[in-house]
Parts: structure tokens; C-alpha cells; sequence
């Protein structure tokens, strides 16, 4: 029971570490692969989390990744900083909810990826009251579908390799 | 991927397809406004007042902190340069649109988003520098005087 206990403990640090490091490359160094649309690589360790540990350890590893990414990056409670709370906490709604009804891991990732870009374009709405900026909608849900596509076939590939520590592993 | 699954995700781009139909062949009705000199502001705590003039094309306002810091008209040719929360940003108008040339920030967003007219649905926006770069009409509804 303990060495259970501390594997999850391990897991779940390492977890947080790639998904703050994969949030901090990505917004540096790759940048939008077209128009606003990201990769979204954060969003693989936070799938790879779900199937892995469960729920409350995705939770704080998008926590996790938001807060410490932000803070190294030194936006920390700036708009930005907002902006990608709003992403990952609907996406971590989506994926909760998603991981309830048992649905397929890539359905999961294009729906997380989706709500990731609802979530963001809800909170610039909120921040600057500009309605319109809601037009950049129908690009994003279009990019997004492609990306979670990506995304979920990594997060494949990765569980496909490590046996999970969750005991109701769905599907 | 269940078959379900696949008709969902079939929806969702479906929905978004016709959104983007939607804003190509309905596109929101053209502002009339009054005024021709940018105006830009001394004052980093008031919005610089609309200008009284007519513009040649329409104006456009740069809002930054819910604070108009400039008025140019889009159908006259010139670069501006404002100040944002990061650092500098350098807007160059061109044949009635205008883009952002140089920008002090870490994202780059608002300089990737290219070359934006009064037909563009999306308006510039920076979020580090907290700037956005809107037609005046819709400026003066997000902005505290």
C-alpha cells in the first residue's frame, strides 16, 4: 500500500513537471501552428493524467501547470493568465465529465481541445466586453478538431506504454 | 472512436462551417462616422476625446486599460506608435487597413493576425500590452472615460 501510495506520488510529480514544461515550450518557443490555434500539448499529460490516476490528480496537474507556468513566465493574475484558467478549467469540466460517460480517448481530446478554445475566447469576451471577439469561434472549433486529433493519438501512444495506476481504467 | 462520437465531431464542424458562412455572406453593417488628424493622448489616465472632423475612410481607435490612447483615420496612409503594459507597439496603416508592425511583447499574436480592414470581422487585439485596435463606433461602448 505504501509503495502504491508513493508511485503516485512520483507519478503525479513528473506528470506536473512535463505539463508545466510542455506549457512553457509551447507558448515560447512553438508558438500558434495557424491563426490562434496551439498545439495544446499540455492538454496530452493532462489526458495521460486522467487514464493514469484519476481525477483529482488531473485537477491538480492543470492546477499545477497553469499557475507554476505562468508564475515562471512572470504572468501570474495577468489577463493571460486568466485567459488560459478559462481554457483548462472547461476543458478539465469536459474532460471529467467525458471520463464519467466512459467515452473514447480521442473523442476526450477533441472535445478538451474545443472547450480548451470555448473556455479562453469566453474569458476575453468577459475581459475586454467585446462580443465580437466570440467571431474567432468557428476558427478555433475548426483548428481544434485536428489538434485534438494529434493530441489524443500521443496520449495514446504514452498509455499504450504504462500500465495505470487507476483501478476503474475505462475503456 | 464510437460512431456516435464520429457524427458529434461531424456536428461540431458542421456548426462551425456554417458559422463561417454565416460572417462570409451576412457581414455585420458598416458604422457611419464623423472625422481626419490622428488624435493621440498626452493623458494616460483620460480617453482622448473623438475627433470632431470627418474621417476619409472611418476612424479607428486604439484602446488600451478601457482608455482611448489614439484615433486614426484607416483611409489615411502613416505609421503610430503608442505605448502599452509591455513596452512599445508600432501601427502602420496602408490602403485603408492597418497592421501591427512592431510590438514589445513575448506572444506576437497581435502581429501575426496580419493585415486587418473595416470589412474584418476581428479586431487587433494584444493581450499582453493590453491593447485593442477597433473600429470608434465600438470603442466608445468598452471604454471608461
Amino acid at each position: 500500500m505504501g509503495t502504491e501510495k508513493t508511485k503516485r506520488f512520483v507519478y503525479l510529480a513528473l506528470l506536473s513537471a512535463m505539463a508545466i514544461v510542455l506549457s512553457i515550450v509551447e507558448s515560447v518557443y512553438i508558438g500558434p501552428v495557424f491563426y490562434m490555434v496551439r498545439l495544446g500539448l499540455a492538454n496530452i499529460v493532462a489526458l495521460v493524467t486522467i487514464r493514469l490516476l484519476g481525477v483529482k490528480e488531473m485537477i491538480i496537474v492543470n492546477t499545477m501547470r497553469v499557475v507554476i507556468s505562468n508564475l515562471m513566465r512572470g504572468m501570474i493574475f495577468g489577463s493571460t493568465f486568466w485567459i488560459s484558467l478559462g481554457g483548462v478549467a472547461l476543458s478539465s469540466i469536459a474532460l471529467i465529465i467525458l471520463d464519467k460517460m466512459k467515452s473514447s480517448l480521442m473523442f476526450t481530446s477533441v472535445i478538451c481541445s474545443i472547450c480548451h478554445s470555448v473556455g479562453q475566447v469566453l474569458v476575453v469576451v468577459m475581459f475586454y466586453m467585446q462580443p465580437r471577439v466570440a467571431a474567432v469561434l468557428p476558427y478555433l472549433l475548426l483548428g481544434s478538431v485536428p489538434m485534438g486529433f494529434i493530441t489524443g493519438t500521443t496520449a495514446k501512444l504514452v498509455l499504450d506504454r504504462i500500465k495505470p495506476l487507476r483501478k476503474d481504467q475505462p475503456e | 472512436m464510437k460512431k456516435k462520437e464520429w457524427i458529434l465531431t461531424g456536428i461540431i464542424v458542421l456548426a462551425a462551417l456554417l458559422m463561417l458562412a454565416g460572417m462570409k455572406y451576412f457581414p455585420r453593417k458598416e458604422g457611419t462616422n464623423e472625422t481626419a488628424q490622428p488624435v493621440q493622448t498626452e493623458d494616460p489616465d483620460h480617453s482622448v476625446p473623438m475627433p470632431e472632423e470627418k474621417a476619409e475612410g472611418e476612424w479607428i481607435a486604439v484602446v488600451n486599460r478601457a482608455k482611448v490612447i489614439l484615433y486614426f483615420d484607416s483611409a489615411v496612409d502613416g505609421e503610430y506608435e503608442v505605448e502599452g503594459n509591455v513596452g512599445h507597439m508600432v501601427i502602420e496603416v496602408k490602403d485603408q487597413m492597418w497592421h501591427v508592425k512592431e510590438v514589445d511583447c513575448y506572444d506576437y499574436t497581435c502581429q501575426h493576425m496580419g493585415w486587418i480592414g473595416t470589412e474584418s470581422i476581428l479586431p487587433i487585439i494584444c493581450l499582453p500590452n493590453d491593447i485593442v485596435i477597433i473600429d470608434a463606433a465600438t470603442a466608445s461602448e468598452m471604454v471608461t472615460r
